[in-house]
């Protein structure tokens, strides 16, 4: 169990070792992978002529074999090395536009800043 | 009687190209990432619904890990009027923070599938780094090689 003074002292030591552009790159990856894994495992939507569960084929190949745990898992590790790289390029963008220093600050005061950070994330329609 | 929580895929048929690549017999998770961002972006008016949530959570946990490092913990959840639970410190903390941040974007953003998936990130990004420190960066390094 944790004590504050741990959680104190862990916090200090990400900042110092990997900065802003750490902390945003960590949630952003975090965030990145839970919305790839979202739209990996939607359902069939027969009105827009899409009759086949995504979430199915995420589990089961062209063969109908299912896929491996230890491969499933692989699969997931690379989605994941996927959402990290953009990550690191809405980080790079915001980095370009000079605004890593504002994001501390409450970004709904200031919805210039709030523009540029939703342009900056449109990047991951990118093909990186 | 199916209690399935997912969602419907995005109302496109270019949605079949996202299980096309998944379908692939040498399934690429570049090709299905960003296949499936494109399409499923390329039928939202705004990336708003999807960024905003997070963009939320980045100034709020930003600001009390900054806070933290001027000020100390105590000083920094005093601020913010958090309360930590003796037993479950740093979860409490990660909770506390996500309150703030909900309370700003409003139930419209918070209430929604990516304030659900922004609030998932966000606690467990602050529980890695308050529990990890440095090494949770490293970690998600390693995890890639």
């Amino acid at each position: 169990m944790s004590s504050k003074t741990d959680a104190e002292a862990k916090l200090q030591q990400f900042l110092s070792k990997h900065g802003r552009e750490g902390f945003l790159k960590l949630l952003l990856t975090n965030y990145l992978f839970e919305l790839a894994m979202y739209y990996l495992h939607s359902e069939k939507n027969p009105a827009a002529q899409i009759r086949e569960d995504t979430g199915y084929r995420f589990y089961v190949d062209s063969q109908e074999k299912v896929y491996p745990p230890e491969e499933i898992e692989r699969f997931k590790n690379d989605l994941r090395a996927e959402c990290k790289k953009k990550a690191a390029v809405i980080v790079e963008n915001l980095r370009k536009m000079e605004i890593l220093d504002k994001l501390g600050e409450d970004i709904t005061q200031n919805p210039a800043v709030a523009e540029l950070v939703q342009k900056a994330f449109e990047s991951i329609t990118q093909r990186t | 009687m199916g209690t399935s929580r997912a969602a419907k895929a995005p109302p496109t048929r270019k949605w079949n190209a996202v299980i096309g690549t998944l379908k692939s017999s040498d399934r690429s998770a570049s090709t299905v990432v960003n296949v499936a961002f494109s399409v499923a972006m390329s039928v939202m008016p705004s990336i708003a619904p999807v960024s905003t949530p997070i963009v939320i959570g980045i100034s709020e946990g930003l600001r009390f890990a900054l806070d933290v490092k001027d000020k100390g913990l105590e000083e920094a959840t005093k601020r913010e009027a958090i309360h930590i639970s003796e037993t479950y410190v740093i979860p409490s903390i990660s909770d506390g923070l996500w309150n703030i941040a909900s309370n700003k974007m409003g139930p419209g953003f918070s209430n929604s599938p990516f304030g659900r998936l922004a609030e998932v990130a966000f606690k467990k990004t602050m529980n890695q780094i308050m529990s990890k420190g440095a090494e949770a960066l490293v970690e998600e390094a390693e995890r890639n090689v």
